[in-house]
Formats: C-alpha cells, structure tokens, sequence
C-alpha cells in the first residue's frame, strides 16, 4: 500500500493560500483495491492473518491506521531516510528485503498471497508489484479484476489489450489489482478503535540487513533529469451552442477540420521555452565549464536496440509495430540496429511484417507452450536474448502485458524501466560530481503528476528499457522492400535461442505450462461459462459474452503438475483489434512530433 | 478561539421589493453586543481538539443507525452497516455494524436527530409538549471586494422576499474584510406549496441591498440546515433509563436572539455533569438522571428560553400580530394573551394549503420572472450543491425514504408535490413521462446535504431521513 497526496483536492482558500483544513493525502485509490482482496480472503478464511505493508515516511502511519480500520490485523512500516529517491527497481528490492527478512514465512510452509494496487496516482508506473514478485521469485498476475482463492492457487481474471485473460496462479503469489474490481470497504467502528490503540511496526535498512547503497538513488538504475510543465495537454472545451442539430452541425463541422497538436508536440515548444527560463539558468561560465568535462560512453560495450513484438491472437499488436518507429530513428541515431524478439507457436511467418515495420533482424522463438502470453517464461526468454546481446535499449509496448513484462525483466537483469513514455531522444548528461558528460543517454519522457507536469528519466544501466503507450508513436510506413537479416539467418537464431528454451521449465519453475497449446474453442468456452455462471452477478455484460466470442487458448493438453498448472483462457471482447487512432474524438496523442527515420 | 470578529456594527432592517428601512431602535433580544462572528465548523473542530487532548475520543465517520435495548432501557447504539447496494444487498465489501454498549448514552445528533425522534416517540417524551417546529435556513459564504463590509458586521432583516404571513429573515455577518456569510431562515409552518426557501434566498441576493455587496465577488460555500424554534413548550423530557439529550437534538434555540449554540455547549455541560454523578453512583435510571433538568431549570439555559416561552407561536398568523403579541408578552413575563400561559402550535406539515384554494396566488406565480438564475450571483440548487462539497457513496440504499410511492401521486395532484420547492439541494424531483403525462417521483439522495427538511415538511409525513453511510454529507468549510 502506498499513501499519494490528494489529487486535485487542494483548493486555494479565502486567502489565497492554498486550504489546508483537508487531509493531505490519502491512500492510493488503486491500493485500496488491492486493501479489499486481502479483505475478501479473510471473509473466507478467517484464520488468516492480514499484514498491511508501506515503505515511506512515518506520516505514511495514517494510511496504515486507516488499513487497520478496515480490518487488517498488523501494519508494517520500512521507513529510513536513506531510501529517499529509490526508483522502483529500489522500492521492489526494499520491500522484497523486508518482507524475506521480517514478514515472509522462513519454511515457506505457510502459504501466501501479496496483494498490491495497480499503480500509484503519483508514479503511475505499475512496476512494483512485477519487481516485488521478482526479487520474491514468485508468480504475479497484474491488472487483475476478478479475485477467486482455491486455497493452493488462485484464479484471476486480468486484463489485457481488448479482452481478458483468466488465468490459474498458484500460492504463493503477488497479484495487483485493478481499480475496477471490487471497491474497498468502509472502516466498521470497532477497527476504528483498535486502528487507534495499534502499533506500527517500523524498521529501518538496518533492521533488515539491506545496504545503504543498494537503494536511495545510488540503488536506482533510473533518475529524473528533468521536469517541465505541460502548457496545454489537452485541446481547449469549447462549448458549441445551437438550436437545432442543423445549427450545431454548422458549428461542429470545422471542428473537424482543425489539427489536432498532440501532447508531444506541444512539450517540444514547451521544452524549449521553459528551459529558457529555467529556475537555475546556467550561465555562460557554468556553461564552459560543463563543455570542458570529458565525455564518457557509459555503455560499457552494450550495443543494438531491443524491441518486443507482442502477439494478439493471430496478428501482431499495433502497438509493437509502434514502437519500431523510435526505436528505428534511436538506432539511426546511434549507428546501430534494431533487433526484434518475436515469441510464440509458429509464429516465423510474422518475422517479414516486423522487418517490414522498421527491425533490422528478428529473433523468433517458436515454442506451443508459449502461445499464449505469460509474465514467467516470457522473462525467461527475453533475459537470455538480453544477457547474449547485450543491447543498450529495450522497448516495450505499454500494454498491460508489456507493462509486467518491463518491470519484471528489468529486476531480473539489472536494469532501470521508465514506464508509458511519449517521448524518446537521445541526450547528454551532465554528471556535475564525476566531472563528465554521460552519453549517450536514452532520455525516456512521459507525463506525470497527473499529466500535468513532463518527466525526463534517465539511466545508465544497460539496457535502459522503456515501455510507450500505444497510439503515442505511428508505426512507420510498410516497406516490405527492407531487407533484414535473412529469414533463414533469424531462424538460426531462433533456432539458437529455442534451443535455450529448453532451459525455461527449470527457471521459471511454477509456470512451466503456463501456455497451453492451441485448443479447441469448447474448452475455452467451458471456462467462459464458468465465469457467467459464477459470477453472474457482476460480470459486465461484454465479458459474459466471451463464451460466444472466439477464446482462442485454454487449457488442452492439460499437463499433470497440478498445483503448478497456470491456466491461460483468453476472451476477446472486440472484434476488431484496438487501434487508438480511430477514435478520433479521444485526446490520444496523434503522432506528429517523430520524425520519420 | 477561533473566531472571525467581534461584532462591531449592528443594523435591524425591513426590506421592501426595491429599498428598505432600518428600525430606529434595536429590537429587544437582538442586542449583539459582546458577541462575536464565527465559523461554527471552526469552533466545532476546535473543541474537539480540546476534548481529544482530554483524553475524550471521537470516531467521526460512523453513523449510528439505531438505539440498543436491554429490557425496554437504552443500552447503546449500532453504527450502520455499509458494504450494501442500492437494493439493499449486501455486496463483497459488506462491513457489519459494530454495536457500541454503554451504561449511558447522550444523544447530541442536531436537529431532528434521527435516533431521537424514535427515542421520544418510544417513551413519550413529548407528552404534554407542543410538537416541534423548525425553520430552514439557506447559508452562503461569499469572497467579495475590501471596503464593502466591516469584519463583525451584522445586519438582520425581514420582508422581501418573504411575504407577510411568513416568519423569517435574512442574515449578513461580515467575517473578514473580505468574507461574508449570508442567509435566510424561513419558519417551515409556511401555507404556500409552491413555497421554495433555496429560490427565495436567491430573490433576496437579487434585491438592491444585497446585489450592491456581492457584486463581483465569488461563491465560496452553501449550506442548509433547519433550526429546532418550538421554543421552550417544545422541548421534550430530556432524560431516560440510560439515556440523555442535548443541544439542537433538545430543541434548544431562543428565537428571538436567534441563538442556540451556546444553549447547546451549555446543555453538553450539565448532561455531563448529570453522567459524571451518576457513573460515580453506579446509577444511570432515570430517577438519578432527572437531575439534569434539575440542573437545567437552574440554569441560563431556562432563563434564556422560559420568558419567550411563547414567542415563536405569535408568529403563526402573520408578522404585524406577531410582534403585537411579542409586546404582549414582553409586558406579561412571556405570557402574552393565552389563558393557560401556553400557546399551542401544530406541526409544520400541517400548515399547507389546497394549490386550489390559494387561486394562483403562490409563491411561483408571485415571483415568476425572477426564478432565471445567471450562475453568477444566483445559483440553481444543482450549482449550490457543487459548493456544498456534499459527496455521498453512490452504491449505498437511499438515505432518503419514501415509504409509500402511491401517497406521491396524491400529493402531485393536491399539492404539485412540495418536496421540489422546501428541499434546497434538489433531492426531489417530479418527472413527467412524455407518452403518457404522468408524473412521478424520482429521487437524487447523494445531492443531500442533510437539513432534514424533507422528515419535516412533507405534507403526508411520507419521508424519513435516515444517515447515510458515516463520513458522506456536505463538507462545511467556514460555515
């Protein structure tokens, strides 16, 4: 659970100054969701014991109180002022450390289960439960809706791009839940009571034998360079006024045909005004003095640009071909080349389509078992291409599959993760302590706070990966003249690295099935129904349908481990793969500002 | 403490459509000398701050939904459930009522309490009183331009828009240079259906008076609450086995001061007084707890209320006899012209009048060209809800009940439904079926910013106002 300030509630008083009667903050909305599942298991097994965790300030104890309220029997606080500016790879290795040392069970005999929000009104990354889940080593669900404990395994219904998936993940595991599961309950009067009279358990690095440097911003492999203000993220509401439907018609129409500047475009003439005016102009001499440090390539060898090509059902998901668009300008950039991992069953013929897209090379791994997506073997897979290429950036679609996959993939080699980017360039850094100039840095840009405000993050661990949010980028032009490296040439290569697929089962241990092989649809909707029938009661009317749709995997072939069988079933709610540039009326930035490589 | 200013300047007015007068000479009660201009939700949380340092503890955000019995005695009460929909099912996040048990219980919920009114009606309290009355009043809290007003200002006055036979008036307390609460209260025995105290209060703002003082200024705050004004003969028995009452939950307001707030502090004080002798002797019946009103006709609580015993019932006619009757009473020690030294008064929902008997003279009909609000100065009751910060869980059963949808219809017809005038935040509202014409109730309760009127002035008593979930309401920032 995390404590954020309160979004937008901040008003300016009488005086002008802003009204601090209000609380300050509160828990994070997506966190009391994930509050309530733990709230739901206990209903049903009452013996079990809910420990609310933070890690934070100790004014974060309000929150924690309020946890109690609603019914959780401890709270734990990690608190020590040297875990200020941890990015979220350090926050999933603090809190990891806490939970192995202080609160986990040693002879894992007791099973159990993290429940975590989705993301944070104040971060809006998503990656700390996938970084808890793999510093623990345990599976993970993320953007979970629906919650349903069998005691040794847990059934999810998780989100994914135009559909969801019903997964089965076995206990122990992490799940993190979507703001639109069920809402947190309210506090009853006696947890009030007893909220008030609790301690808060409260440790410190020490406490939990974590170095100093391992967190605080010495342990985070990303950092904030940079934040400018957004001048105008959204176009202007206008208010059309008219009598009739022919009178507003005339109104509306020239609407239409205005240009529509995207958010991106605007940040590049807000960049360039405000770091005009910044608060700390550099002056002439400061500047002299920076361009005489030495540069440094802090890359260390890491070459090549990686990118995931993420499958949807039977085609590629726009938002992977999206993402080739920066990743082919960076690579230009750098004089270097694209490299695409394209994972699933039989999938080599899409090889041609991701070169035609802007990849210069494309490393196929064919396996049934990975059909359908999964966090585990995915990992597997992508952090040996990772530790054999050495690249210096990965890019991810944000999707809420590329979203898990990031963050999990970044704690497990090493490496910082900037989520929901809308802008990549490279840049310089100016390290004043070391006396150099970094470069050249992946200077990954997203909106925050709310929109409200650019965010430039930068690392230097290799690779420095970032995911962008689908619709931000417009795929480049088909050209299926573009030459890659020779279907055959990938094939070897595919060919090398499912090989090395074999090794998956043992590293991924409890999800060594998780994708089943293709199945017939009765299966798929024998799990459909099971959804209607036993949820009925609140299941959207779309996904009470998925049992008439086209589920595409689920559990043939079922394997015999039992407990270790994660279940994948798929419901496609839309026909028609999401493309956000249809929707013309939404905001969705319309990729004007990227130049074409 | 945490007040605005001392009151500096006092004005008693008549408003007439277009100008006004000033009484000549200050009205006896309405001497405010000493006194000063507040934020009753400032001093509120600032005794509770004194009280929790005390060692007292408060749970705010729990709302207690019923009283526990134990052999016919109070033995507590049970907080809602919530967790529930708005069919009343239970959904996943269903959180149980706690039961809070004690050997005495002091019921201090404002007016109209609702666990109160089944208290007083379960051992007839009320025997022998006159039934409650209230006045709603409608509050606005303005930022103007310096230089209009003198913090600690005080202006009353009655007339426009009110009409003659109505008790009421308005209210201006300069609590800055810049910051002013204004308002008008309206006596809910009130004859007219169409009757709409949230539309009056924005024809008031509308006269030149206000309009010059608000002009250019902005909204900061609206609120409604009713005021408990039966007066002394409406107070019920404030005690039984296990349990007390005090403050607006009593009734205890003097009318022609117009206050009640330290009333209120001061009935807190001898209840707790009562439950401190009583705990110490292990007897909470209510032989040991009728040392309260003991306490009570000792104290300036009763000398406040007993000599304007009558005061509020004069006024039931019109304004001219009231105050010729206020006169009488000043002269006789509160008597005035009854026999019995009591003046009777029925409860407000009584008072309304058959639309077809009023011939077309109503409220709406009197002030229908100045009902078109320009969202500047005056507000529709929808924008006076935004400034309200009242915000209510929306999966929850409405707070708002109207047992008997069949009355509705009954009302529509003899009355045109006059829970769309008296409600001031719009909970109410009579929709018209376009096929067929038939009109229907449709209910808003999350606009609610719980003045309880509805419980009072619904002409078949066919509302109760129950709490909502613990913590939902408006949020009274400088009110």
């Amino acid at each position: 659970m995390k404590q954020v300030p309160l979004p937008s509630e901040m008003r300016m008083g009488a005086d002008g100054l802003m009204d601090r009667t209000r609380a300050k903050s509160m828990i994070n909305v997506d966190c009391t969701f994930g509050l309530e599942q733990g709230l739901e298991i206990k209903a049903r097994v009452p013996d079990a014991e809910l420990i609310v965790v933070s890690m934070g300030p100790g004014s974060f104890e309000q929150s924690l109180r309020k946890a109690i309220s609603l019914g959780y029997d401890r709270a734990v606080l990690l608190s020590d002022k040297r875990l200020g500016g941890s990015d979220t790879f350090a926050t999933g290795l603090a809190l990891s450390t806490l939970l192995k040392t202080k609160l986990l069970p040693p002879d894992s005999k007791d099973p159990f289960i993290i429940f975590a929000g989705r993301q944070t009104s104040d971060g809006d990354t998503a990656h700390v439960p996938s970084q808890v889940g793999e510093n623990l080593d345990i599976p993970q669900a993320t953007f979970v809706e629906e919650v349903d404990y069998h005691g040794d395994y847990v059934e999810v219904v998780r989100m994914i791009e135009g559909g969801h998936q019903r997964l089965r993940v076995p206990v122990p595991c992490i799940i993190s839940v979507a703001p639109t599961a069920i809402h947190a309950r309210r506090p009853s009067l006696s947890d009030a009571i007893r909220a008030r009279e609790a301690q808060i358990e409260t440790y410190t690095l020490d406490d939990i034998g974590l170095a100093p440097a391992e967190v605080g911003l010495g342990g985070s492999p990303t950092l904030v360079s940079k934040v400018v203000n957004i001048k105008r993220s959204r176009p202007p509401v206008t208010m059309l006024q008219g009598k009739t439907p022919e009178a507003l018609f005339v109104e509306l129409a020239p609407v239409f045909d205005e240009n529509y500047v995207p958010p991106s475009a605007a940040h590049d003439a807000a960049d360039q005004e405000d770091t005009e005016d910044e608060d700390e102009p550099e002056t002439e001499e400061q500047k002299a003095k920076y361009a005489a440090y030495p540069r440094v390539d802090f890359r260390k060898g890491a070459k090549g640009i990686l990118t995931w090509i993420e499958m949807n059902d039977d085609h590629v998901a726009h938002s992977s071909f999206e993402i080739l668009n920066p990743a082919r300008r960076l690579a230009d950039e750098l004089q270097t080349t694209v490299t695409s991992v394209l994972i699933g069953d039989n999938v080599t013929s899409f090889a041609k389509q991701v070169i035609a897209h802007g990849a210069d090379e494309v490393i196929v791994v064919n396996d049934p078992r990975l059909k359908e997506y999964s966090t585990l073997p995915f990992t597997a897979v992508i952090s040996q291409i990772i530790k054999a290429r050495n690249p210096e950036i990965a890019l991810f679609g944000a999707t809420t599959s590329g979203r898990e996959l990031a963050p999990r993939l970044g704690s497990r080699v090493k490496a910082g993760v900037t989520a929901d980017c809308t802008i990549l360039k490279i840049g310089d850094f100016v390290n004043k302590k070391q006396k150099a100039i970094l470069y050249p840095c992946l200077e990954a840009i997203r909106p925050t706070y709310g929109e409200s405000k650019l965010a430039t993050i930068i690392g230097f661990w290799c690779p420095q990966m970032a995911t962008a949010r689908p619709g931000t980028f417009e795929a480049l032009p088909v050209d299926h003249s573009r030459q890659g490296k020779s279907p055959n040439s990938k094939l070897n290569s595919a060919q090398k690295t499912s090989s090395s697929t074999s090794s998956i089962p043992s590293a991924t241990k409890a999800e060594v099935r998780v994708c089943s092989a293709p199945t017939s649809s009765s299966a798929g909707a024998g799990l459909a129904a099971k959804s209607t029938t036993s949820n009925s009661s609140k299941n959207s009317p779309s996904r009470s349908k998925s049992g008439d749709s086209k589920p595409t995997g689920a559990p043939a072939g079922r394997p015999s481990t039992g407990a270790s069988r994660h279940i994948v079933a798929r419901s496609v709610n839309r026909a028609k793969p999401c493309d956000p540039r249809c929707t013309w009326l939404w905001p969705s930035p319309a990729p004007s500002s990227t130049p074409a490589a | 403490m945490p007040f605005e200013a001392p009151v500096a300047k006092e004005e008693v007015m008549y408003f007439t459509r277009q100008s006004y007068f000033a009484s000549p000479v200050t009205l006896p009660y309405f001497d405010n000398k000493g006194n000063y201009v507040a934020s009753l939700g400032k001093i509120t949380r600032w005794l509770a701050d004194i009280a929790e340092k005390k060692g007292v503890q408060i749970f705010p955000g729990f709302s207690a939904a019923e009283l526990l019995y134990d052999n016919g005695k109070v033995t507590g009460v049970r907080t809602a459930a919530s967790g529930i929909d708005k069919h009343g099912e239970p959904m996943p996040n269903y959180q149980p009522p706690t039961d809070v048990r004690a050997r005495l219980t002091i019921l201090a919920e404002g007016t109209r309490g609702s666990l109160t009114k089944t208290l007083v009606r379960q051992f007839n309290l009320d025997k022998d009183r006159n039934p409650q009355i209230y006045s709603l009043g409608v509050k606005e809290v303005w930022e103007i331009p310096e230089g209009r007003i003198e913090p600690g200002y005080v202006a009353h006055s009655m007339g426009y828009p009110l009409s003659i036979d109505q008790f009421g008036g308005a209210f201006i307390y300069g609590m800055s240079k810049t910051v002013v609460a204004l308002g008008l209260a309206v006596g809910l025995d009130y004859a007219d259906p169409t009757f709409d105290p949230h539309h009056a209060f924005q024809i008031y703002k509308k006269h030149p008076f206000v309009a010059k003082l608000l002009q250019g200024g902005k909204i900061l705050r609206y609120g409604a609450k009713t005021i408990p004004e039966g007066g002394y003969y409406a107070i019920p028995q404030l005690y039984h086995d296990n349990v007390m009452i005090v403050g607006d939950s009593a009734g205890l307001v003097a009318m022609p001061s117009l206050k009640g707030i330290h009333l209120a502090i001061y009935s807190g004080m001898l209840a707790a007084k009562t439950a401190f002798e009583a705990l110490q002797k292990n007897d909470t019946s209510q032989q040991q707890l009728r040392h309260y009103e003991e306490l009570f006709r000792q104290s300036p609580i009763y000398k406040a209320l007993y000599p304007v015993r009558n005061f509020r019932q004069g006024f039931k006619s019109n304004l001219i006899a009231g105050m010729m009757q206020f006169g009488t009473q000043l002269v006789t020690g509160g008597r005035g012209f009854s026999l019995s030294g009591k003046l009777e008064m029925a409860e407000d929902y009584k008072h309304y009048h058959l639309l077809q008997h009023l011939n077309g003279s109503t409220f709406n009909s009197k002030y229908n060209g100045q009902l078109a609000f320009d969202k500047k100065t005056t507000f529709d009751k929808e924008t006076n809800v935004f400034y309200s910060g009242t915000k209510h869980d929306e999966e929850q059963p409405s707070h708002i009940v109207v047992p008997n949808l069949a009355t509705c219809q009954e009302c529509i017809e003899k009355y045109n439904a006059p829970c769309q005038g008296f409600c001031p935040a719009n909970v109410f509202e009579i929709v018209t079926e376009l096929k067929n014409g038939r009109k229907s109730l449709v209910l808003h309760p999350s606009n609610c910013v719980h003045c309880k009127t509805c419980d009072i002035k619904d002409p078949f008593h066919n509302v109760t106002w129950t709490p909502p979930y613990g913590g939902d309401g408006p949020e009274y920032v400088n009110m």
